[in-house]
């Protein structure tokens, strides 16, 4: 029903703009255009998550921590925005860190913002990607320790019932990654 | 990038320190950078009140000599020497620094804010005076297990730098010398983290946060 419904919009603004692509080429794009109000259909919701962290990022540690966590997520701006509240139990203490997605339809993109809640002014540079056969990917820049650096996340396993996000790390401009944290969910 | 950083700590006479900003803000910002000095910011210590703080950086030992010298022989400082120094007690407290890793310096492509900007921000600069020579293991060990618990308690490391043993060749302004320093700038926005008794045991003192407050045309500076 939503999908057939959204066609035929698309069939009448194909028909106002004949300036743009051909009828059948705009349905299609525009029944696209609408797909992204379903790809976090995978994470909708109350979580468990059990963090594994590399202790020390970009330092050649091989030494990782395992600790819990609790993640809640919803849709927002109508399926083009998804917010979501985590709870991070790290050894050292408990904190809170949500996460802003909006989508941009120009570049067919989501971009992401993290907002850790004990810096309530601040956002790391937002990262932009989106998802392809079934895998989340992100990519961002940003500075570690004062080095710039291009950060990844990756979402797999996402038609999964435990779906996994991961963070990796490069310091040669995307050719070399090092994966620093993954997090795995359960309901 | 500066490869080699000086930590200057500045005592002024009571109540000279707005008098020293505003002639620094003015004259020695574009007159040394002229002679090859980067400076990379300038700093209110929000906890002692006649304490000026500034990071001057240069691409290596040899440019420091040859900067130093075209700068404090030339025309502006002779221009304006006798009144900066009418504010200062002490400008003696620098510490030498290269930076810690090959990335870890700073590298500002900010331009300055012109003259009549707020200040913007607080950073922290933490010195840790240790016993021994700074060597790779202890450059290892800040990087493995303290620079994370920093990050864990919501700071941003923004550059940490080790001391530059080579020799000041430019003595007319001296430098701490026999100290073995780790100092790392961050952009603190929590409480500052407990650090484990076995790394405060390799030190002197209890390492030593500055925080400080950008001038107006601080290069370094940290948003809000």
């Amino acid at each position: 029903m939503f999908r057939t419904a959204l066609a035929g919009i698309a069939v009448a603004a194909a028909l106002c703009l004949p300036a743009y692509a051909a009828g059948s080429a705009t349905v299609s794009t525009s029944t696209e255009d609408a797909m992204h109000k379903h790809d976090f259909d995978f994470i909708v919701g109350n979580w468990k998550v059990h963090h594994h962290r590399l202790k020390a990022r970009l330092a050649g540690s091989h030494e990782w921590e395992d600790f819990e966590g609790t993640s809640t997520l919803h849709y927002i701006l109508g399926g083009d925005g998804t917010i979501d509240d985590n709870v991070i139990e790290l050894p050292s203490g408990t904190y809170r860190a949500a996460t802003l997605r909006t989508y941009d339809p120009k570049s067919r993109q989501w971009f992401v913002w993290w907002f850790d809640g004990r810096t309530p002014t601040k956002s790391d540079p937002p990262m932009a990607g989106s998802f392809k056969d079934r895998v989340g990917t992100f990519y961002g820049d940003d500075t570690f320790n004062g080095r710039p650096i291009k950060v990844r996340f990756l979402w797999t396993r996402i038609d999964t019932p435990t779906p996994r996000w991961e963070q990796a790390f490069s310091v040669d401009g995307g050719k070399s990654w090092e994966t620093n944290w993954v997090m795995d969910f359960r309901q | 990038m500066n490869n080699v950083v000086e930590l200057r700590q500045y005592t002024l006479k009571p109540g000279m320190r707005e008098s020293l900003i505003s002639l620094f803000d003015r004259e020695f910002l574009e007159s040394q950078e002229a002679c090859g000095c980067d400076v990379i910011g300038q700093f209110r210590d929000l906890d002692v009140a006649d304490r000026f703080v500034w990071l001057r950086g240069f691409a290596d030992m040899t440019t420091r000599g040859q900067a130093l010298a075209a700068f404090y022989d030339g025309p502006v400082w002779k221009a304006h020497r006798e009144a900066a120094n009418a504010t200062m007690l002490d400008s003696d407290n620098v510490l030498l620094l290269r930076p810690a890793r090959p990335y870890a310096g700073f590298d500002l492509n900010a331009q300055r804010p012109p003259l009549g900007q707020a200040a913007q921000g607080v950073l922290t600069a933490t010195i840790c005076r240790f016993k021994q020579k700074i060597e790779e293991p202890t450059i290892a060990e800040v990087e493995r297990n303290i620079l994370p618990k920093l990050e864990d308690s919501g700071d941003a490391v923004l550059a940490w730098f080790a001391t530059e043993y080579a020799s000041n060749n430019f003595p007319r302004l001296p430098v701490r010398e026999a100290e073995n320093v780790v100092v790392w700038f961050a952009r603190r926005m929590a409480a500052a983290p407990p650090l484990p008794a076995e790394f405060l045991s390799s030190l002197l003192e209890y390492p030593l946060t500055l925080r400080l407050s950008p001038t107006p045309r601080s290069k370094l500076r940290v948003s809000r």
